[in-house]
């Protein structure tokens, strides 16, 4: 289970670049991160994830936080949180099969979203595991394409403020 | 007769009311620097920046300085900050003038210097397109400065000059720099001026370490037995001297600065073990070693301060005082971290510190501080570089000089052999190890502070990297002493060559102008010293430095009643010339009646009395400000 650290950005190119930028420069070991629009269309919320065997997560807020495209870091640690991922994935898919993979997004829960002459479409949400596995199996029919749209996560409970509202409370 | 020092007295009183008015945004980025107080403006004008040094013209209290490459631009405001401790401002042109500002902004942010870049830009439709004298300046010092902004509307010009200001200054000093695209500085708009003072802080300051956690550091410091307090630049920057001595004299701790901190704490005073490090005293490595509580304040645990990091000082405890949180525990854990500008820590810190007993740990350091004294041996036949250099400091300390240091040999004898005793008065180069930078930051502290004696001792090799940067020392008569110690190598290189390549001395050997001849293209200089005993490097040292001291009339206007071997920087001629002789700060010759007549218009209020003519003016004149008439 990782590190999350949700950081709350200006909706810009440049403001990815300065984050991706500092990233970089200050060698930060971070994982996969996904960018996610917010309900407010001036934000983006960044989802990095921290291994704290590599890299103090205090460290990576500390850095981001200078940034002044930054509105709101917040550090969830290990606090429980609902992860969604989400993938499309398109396999070869001869009619014959069309029983079978249909089959298989039952099981997972997934939808088939596309019919094609020689392919399907098949649309999965949950864990990331459960993503992964799903495109596992469906490895065995040819996947063509996968597109993933990475985790996105909010913390469970609490009637709280957005991050970025909060700090504009604060200020 | 003009006030004795050029900066506070050049400009009327800035308007610091809200208000608005239509002009076009060059006009307006000039206002919003007026309104932040500048005074001088570094920079070489360019095709981009055209409009900017238009509007420029009709602002004659703020001084531009015109540099012969936008690199010792950078590197002037970067002394001029260092000296004075308010923000250094430089001005280029798109591409390569701004691609010019890199090193210098590099250093700037290595050694959290606040300097605020003003670049001009191809117009915004040209943008992203390769145009002529395009760069991406934005992206190529986004990881250079503390923030950078590329201003795409008229409306926003002011507010990002504004906000360019109190970034470089707010928190942990550094760089900033602001983009002008063409187009955008001719557009004529409604622009707002508010009062720089009463805008917001650009970030919401962090909570001020409590009560409880400045107890907890007071009581680890009362259970130590072997404490040191290791000072580094943040210390100068916070203007927290008072404060470490304080805290040195009610807790008896020794006191080891680094590199970017000497002057921070006395070093005639007996708690001073100078400085540490790689070129340290051997009694300041041996007690933060030995410690077993560093009190660091404003100090990064840099790698030349540390060397292997896991064998640095294995039993210390920390107690780290910095006001970039990004700082805590990134090359050393801290057992306290107080986040917070390094004064008022200290300030709140010093009424719960209670004196350790430190009685064994003082015996030792005295011991150590006898058997390893800092030392080097003067024979007869050469004058060693430490030797001269000892000599510069004894001649120049009750002068209290500002001295610049450039990178390498001479600046680490520098650094050991002159005693440092104020903040502020050791500048050079230390996180970027830039060569090359002292001599123009020599320039832009000597416009910061006009009335103090500025030293800057170069090495050959650092002294050809910028040494454009006399002419303009020259052109505005500037009185800086430079000494360059030369030794015909690019010393520091052939040192580690010579300590750990085998003695294979690649590309070390330097083919040197004849500086002398050099400095006869309009400088006054002394004839080499070589080969001498220590007895002739006094007698040829000592005339080079009082020749020209504060106090006496200095920063002469260019091309005005200067002769053939008189002195350029000020000094009298005998014969007097109409020059008012004596003490008395600087005065303003070319307003009190000196030789050479009117010469174009004086800008009103000038106390330098230098001719800054209008441009037009100074075309026309015979020769230029380099030749005499």
């Amino acid at each position: 289970m990782p590190h999350w650290l949700a950081v709350t950005v200006e909706n810009s190119v440049e403001s990815l670049n300065r984050v991706f930028h500092l990233l970089r420069r200050r060698h930060l070991p971070v994982g996969d991160i996904s960018v996610c629009r917010t309900e407010d269309p001036e934000t983006l919320r960044l989802l990095i994830p921290v291994d704290p065997d590599r890299v103090d997560p205090q460290r990576v807020s500390a850095n981001l936080e200078k940034l002044l495209c930054v509105r709101a870091i917040e550090d969830w640690g290990e606090r429980p949180i609902v992860v969604r991922d989400m993938a499309l994935v398109k396999v070869r898919a001869p009619t014959e099969t069309w029983v079978e993979i249909a089959q298989l997004a039952e099981f997972y829960r997934a939808r088939i979203v596309d019919v094609g002459p020689e392919t399907l479409i098949v649309e999965v949400t949950g864990s990331t595991e459960k993503v992964d596995s799903c495109i596992a199996r469906l490895q065995r029919f040819g996947v063509v394409e996968v597109i993933r749209a990475g985790p996105m996560a909010m913390i469970r409970g609490h009637a709280e403020a957005a991050p970025a509202a909060r700090m504009a409370e604060a200020a | 007769m003009a006030a004795p020092a050029m900066i506070q007295t050049s400009a009327p009183p800035r308007t610091a009311r809200r208000e608005r008015r239509r002009m076009k945004t060059a006009w307006a980025v000039m206002e919003a620097l007026y309104r932040e107080g500048v005074e001088v403006i570094f920079g070489v004008p360019g095709g981009a920046s055209l409009p900017l040094y238009d509007a420029l013209y009709d602002y004659p209290h703020i001084r531009h300085v015109l540099v012969r490459h936008e690199q010792c631009a950078v590197h002037m405001a970067e002394g001029y900050a260092r000296a004075t401790g308010k923000p250094g401002v430089c001005f280029t042109t798109s591409g390569p003038g701004a691609t010019n500002l890199v090193t210098g902004l590099t250093d700037a942010m290595m050694d959290s210097t606040p300097v605020v870049a003003i670049t001009g830009q191809v117009p915004t439709f040209f943008m992203g397109g390769d145009a002529f004298q395009e760069a991406d300046v934005i992206g190529l010092t986004m990881s250079i400065t503390k923030h950078n902004w590329l201003v795409r509307k008229p409306a926003q010009a002011p507010e990002a000059v504004h906000a360019a200001f109190r970034l470089a200054t707010e928190g942990r000093p550094g760089p900033t720099l602001v983009d002008l695209p063409r187009d955008v500085l001719l557009a004529e708009a409604e622009f707002t001026f508010e009062d720089p003072e009463a805008s917001r802080p650009a970030r919401s300051p962090r909570p001020f370490p409590d009560e409880a956690l400045l107890r907890q550091a007071a009581d680890m410091i009362a259970q130590s037995q072997r404490p040191i307090l290791y000072v580094g630049g943040g210390a100068i920057h916070s203007g927290a001297a008072p404060e470490i001595r304080a805290l040195a004299e009610k807790a008896r701790i020794p006191v080891t600065t680094t590199l970017m901190g000497l002057g921070a704490f006395p070093e005639d005073h007996p708690y001073s073990l100078k400085m540490l490090g790689m070129h340290g005293t051997v009694y300041a490595n041996f007690a933060i070693n030995f410690s077993d509580l560093i009190i660091a304040v404003g100090a990064r645990f840099d790698d030349r301060v540390t060397g292997k990091l896991s064998a640095f000082a294995p039993h210390a405890k920390v107690i780290h005082i910095d006001i970039d949180p990004a700082e805590i525990h990134k090359n050393r854990k801290a057992d306290i971290a107080l986040i917070g500008d390094a004064k008022q820590v200290l300030r709140a810190l010093l009424p719960f510190v209670r004196p350790p007993d430190t009685e064994a740990w003082w015996r030792q350091i005295q011991d150590w501080k006898a058997r390893y004294p800092l030392r080097y041996r003067q024979g007869d036949d050469v004058i060693k570089p430490q030797f001269a250099i000892q000599m510069i400091y004894e001649l120049t300390r009750d002068y209290r000089p500002i001295v610049t240091l450039d990178v390498g040999q001479h600046q680490m004898w520098a650094a050991q052999f002159f005693t440092w005793t104020e903040p502020r008065t050791c500048i050079t180069s230390g996180g970027l190890g830039t060569m090359g930078f002292s001599l123009p930051a020599a320039v832009g502290a000597q416009f910061g502070c006009p009335d103090r004696l500025v030293i800057n001792i170069n090495g050959d090799g650092s002294f050809q990297m910028t040494f454009q940067a006399l002419i303009t020392a020259v052109e505005w008569r500037l009185p800086i002493k430079v000494f360059i110690i030369n030794n015909q190598y690019l010393g520091m290189v052939r040192q580690w060559q010579e300590l750990f390549y085998n003695r294979r001395y690649s590309a070390v050997y330097l083919a040197n102008p004849d500086f002398a001849r050099l400095a006869e293209a309009g400088l006054h200089h002394q004839q080499p010293v070589s080969g001498h005993g220590a007895a002739v490097a006094g007698a040829v040292l000592q005339p080079a430095l009082l020749r020209r001291l504060p106090g006496q009339p200095g920063l002469r206007p260019a091309g005005r009643g200067r002769g053939r071997g008189g002195d350029p920087c000020g000094a009298p001629r005998s014969g007097g010339a109409g020059h008012p002789p004596g003490p008395g700060g600087h005065r303003s010759p070319g307003r009190s009646g000196s030789p050479g007549g009117s010469r174009g218009e004086l800008l009103p209020d000038d106390p330098l009395g230098h001719d800054r003519v209008r441009y037009d003016d100074r075309a026309r004149r015979e020769g230029g400000a380099m030749s005499d008439p």
